[in-house]
């Protein structure tokens, strides 16, 4: 894969791994939760389609109200999401987040910021596109989405009941 | 289903072309879904999918309006050219809403072995997910509205008004 450079918001700037092989990545996303049904010539082209970068402790990834289209899945390390500096939720391995905007263009709803170094696979809007062809990676990805949605919307109907009450 | 509808025959690309959540596909994908999906009336009043209960067909207004309520309270008016039903087509769990038709209503009725193929378009694909990102990014931003009116950040003077119960 040739990197094509840093392409993330990140403030400090994060290092492009150009180090790892193809053959490198594809293991590591073999124990990826969301890409378990893809075959291993699917990983290779989720490889081929993401790059692979490597952040260190504190860096910036997303910033709530910022415009950014990038799609990240993490391979080792966690980060901590915020929303209006309150903290909402902390990813891990195997977790992914930046679909939102991938998906719908419009400034990113959370900040992402890494609590520890950080090795993440970045997709971009056209590379998520091609890679939502690969039927093991899309249906994981859309069940995942339905049910963020259904948990969201389900919260709302709570908060919007009790206020009633 | 459990609606009285009467199918009304085939649906014809014509009838997509209205749809914006179609606007990305091509003639040759409309005619594409149009064909594998099928078209039906349903009578004003009549409930289409009830939450709680299982089903896990895909709905398209083509006219008409339609309501969504959860746990009895309004949440959506739905209206020609939305869709609703997407979240138990893709996850094969329990309706989380209620939808009754307001107005007699043409509705497009996917099922979930037409949703796969639907589903290898990228014009409708791509149509869903921006749909469902959207959603998603509204109902955050409304959560966490309320959850800063809850409990306002340092600074910030409280509302005269009284605050809403603890919600958690």
């Amino acid at each position: 894969m040739q990197p094509r450079g840093n392409c993330i918001a990140s403030e400090k700037g994060a290092r492009v791994v150009a180090t790892m092989g193809l053959e490198e990545t594809v293991d590591r996303l073999q124990g990826v939760d969301l890409l378990r049904n893809c075959t291993n010539e699917q990983l290779k082209e989720v490889a081929h389609l993401a790059e692979r970068v490597q952040v260190g402790e504190g860096e910036v990834l997303a910033r709530e109200g910022r415009i950014g289209r990038e799609f990240f899945l993490i391979l080792s390390g966690s980060v901590a999401v915020t929303q209006m500096g309150r903290r909402v939720n902390t990813l891990g391995s195997g977790d992914f987040f930046g679909e939102l905007a991938a998906m719908d263009p419009g400034p990113r709803n959370a900040t992402v910021i890494a609590l520890t170094d950080l090795d993440v696979l970045i997709i971009g809007p056209r590379e998520l596109s091609a890679m939502s062809d690969i039927p093991g990676f899309r249906g994981a990805l859309f069940r995942s989405m339905a049910s963020r949605l259904r948990t969201v919307e389900a919260r709302l109907a709570e908060l919007l009941e009790a206020q009633d009450s | 289903m459990g609606t009285e509808g009467e199918t009304s025959g085939g649906a014809g690309p014509e009838h997509l072309q209205g749809v914006p959540w179609f606007a990305a596909c091509t003639e040759e994908q409309l005619i594409q879904m149009a064909r594998i999906a099928e078209r039906l009336r349903i009578l004003a009043g009549e409930v289409i999918l009830r939450e709680g209960r299982l089903g896990r067909e895909l709905f398209v207004i083509l006219d008409g309006t339609a309501t969504v309520t959860r746990a009895g309270r309004v949440v959506n008016i739905l209206h020609t050219g939305d869709y609703f039903g997407e979240l138990a087509a893709i996850e094969a769990v329990p309706r989380s809403a209620t939808v009754q038709a307001t107005t007699d209503l043409d509705v497009l009725i996917v099922g979930p072995r037409e949703f796969e193929t639907m589903m290898d378009i990228p014009g409708f694909r791509n149509a869903l997910l921006s749909g469902m990102s959207r959603r998603i990014r509204e109902a955050d931003d409304r959560l966490a509205a309320y959850e800063e009116l809850e409990d306002p950040a340092p600074g910030v003077p409280e509302d005269t008004a009284a605050p809403p119960e603890p919600l958690r």
